[in-house]
């Protein structure tokens, strides 16, 4: 009798299944970065979110912990305001060439998106400046920043040069249809007085052309499509994938993991100055008319990304996937172009 | 009947050999100008002989960048069927970044590099050319 009262008891209630059983997997860290603290020569660490809230450093060849940051006094060093898991939203950045990273971008649960400047050299409890370089936060929550922030530097023929940071948005609690892409900019030395909010930013509206472009960033509205992979941009153009479903995808795993179970994917192209949607995606005759976002043919893990298929390299091209799909009209040009030239015999 | 004293008292015959004169310096000054010439064109002949394997030295150092091999530095090369053809190429980096722009940081390499190359013709000609290329390349991931 018991027995039968439980079965009927989960049939009823929410899964809450096992990690496993939902098809969640855990997220190895996958960020490496090259640090350096007072006293000590450089070296390669792995970052890790910790939970609550904060992060750390482990050494990556040791895996112990060298370093961490979080409110509370238990830390190497207090970041105060940080009450959000970052979970595995991280990218770090090379501003010089001195061989160690510069700066690290951390996106966490709550939609907001941190930025620390890392003092190559600094005592380890000074060591990180932590600004927060934006606040996305949805009215009610529950639209978090789940995706690694894409960065990359872009520069005008006019000589303007700033860091592009595109991040999209995915539901943390109950399904919202108000998801976004951010991109945002991010000045290449000092920093804003104040976070960007919502409000500082362009919304595109396509088909409709962008305008000049919004010198603080601009955002394309994606409904209930939700982003868990990182961005890829090439060539000035900014290429994301997208779950085409309203789904909680988060509420079947445990904290620390992602789902891994295949859903509907789509793909969008940006350009990263103003927002203009790719023109090959905009004529695509299985584009969504309303947002021009290119389903893919197959289904696939929500963290699939758009990469870089180096072992399908032909002629010096290597071409772009999402999953196993070859994206058509992507891919990096590997072979070296000539720059300059002199001769130096004078006879 | 002839006379006992014949004297030449006619202008013709030094014209004649003032023109045969002329004649043998002109004749000498364009035998010494064509083998100038001759020379000269042998001799820019060989420079541009050694030029087109500098040139093919770049040639061959992009073609291995292009195929993801890293140049070795320096190299020599077989540059024709004579001997002493050959051509020397040096490859350097010059900057490495990973924050090219218009790409993902820390994703996307860009890499600049120097080339010198030296044809080495017949003869002892010598033609140095240095190229500046640029390459972008995936960051391998761990």
């Amino acid at each position: 009798m018991m027995r039968v009262i439980l079965v009927v008891l989960c049939a009823l209630l929410p899964l809450q299944a096992s990690a496993a059983d939902a098809g969640c997997s855990s997220v190895a860290p996958t960020l490496r970065m090259r640090v350096r603290f007072a006293g000590e020569s450089a070296r390669e660490v792995i970052v890790e979110s910790l939970l609550p809230s904060g992060l750390r450093l482990l050494d990556a060849t040791s895996r112990e912990q060298i370093w961490s940051g979080g409110p509370g006094t238990a830390h190497t060093q207090q970041i105060a305001g940080m009450d959000s898991s970052l979970g595995t939203s991280f990218a770090a950045v090379h501003l010089d060439a001195d061989g160690v990273h510069d700066r690290l971008y951390a996106g966490d649960r709550s939609g907001r998106l941190w930025r620390f400047d890392l003092h190559s050299g600094a005592r380890p409890s000074a060591w990180m400046k932590v600004i927060l370089l934006a606040d996305l936060r949805a009215p009610g929550g529950g639209r978090g920043l789940i995706a690694s922030p894409d960065v990359a530097r872009i520069e005008t023929p006019a000589g303007e040069s700033w860091l592009n940071l595109a991040i999209g948005t995915a539901n943390t609690s109950a399904p919202r249809n108000d998801h976004r892409f951010y991109v945002l900019r991010d000045l290449l030395s000092g920093h804003r007085a104040t976070p960007l909010i919502e409000a500082d930013l362009e919304m595109l509206s396509p088909p409709a052309a962008p305008t000049q472009g919004n010198m603080q960033g601009f955002f394309l509205p994606l409904g209930n499509a939700q982003v868990f992979a990182q961005a890829l941009t090439l060539n000035g153009r900014i290429h994301f994938t997208a779950v085409e479903s309203g789904r909680n995808l988060l509420a079947a795993c445990a904290p620390g993991t992602l789902p891994d179970f295949a859903v509907p994917v789509s793909v969008t192209v940006l350009r990263a100055t103003d927002g203009e949607l790719e023109a090959e995606v905009a004529h695509d005759t299985h584009a969504n008319a309303a947002n021009l976002r290119r389903p893919l043919a197959s289904q696939m893990p929500a963290s699939t990304a758009v990469t870089l298929a180096t072992a399908e390299a032909s002629n010096g091209r290597v071409p772009c996937t999402v999953g196993s799909e070859l994206l058509a009209g992507c891919s990096l040009d590997t072979r070296p172009g000539r720059v300059w030239w002199r001769r130096e015999d004078a006879d | 009947m002839m006379r006992a004293n014949c004297r030449f008292t006619g202008f013709v015959l030094p014209v004649v050999m003032g023109i045969i004169l002329i004649a043998a310096l002109i004749a000498v000054q364009a035998t010494t100008e064509l083998g100038s010439a001759t020379l000269l064109a042998t001799q820019r002949q060989l420079h541009q002989q050694a030029f087109a394997a500098a040139e093919n030295g770049v040639v061959t150092v992009l073609e291995q960048l292009a195929s993801g091999t890293a140049p070795a530095a320096p190299q020599t090369l077989q540059a024709g069927t004579g001997p002493g053809e050959s051509v020397t190429v040096a490859t350097n980096i010059t900057s490495r970044t990973a924050l090219a722009a218009g790409f993902s940081a820390d994703r996307i390499l860009e890499t600049h590099y120097e080339i010198r190359s030296t044809g080495h013709g017949v003869r002892g000609s010598e033609v140095t050319v240095v190229q500046g290329a640029h390459q972008l390349t995936p960051v391998a991931t761990p």
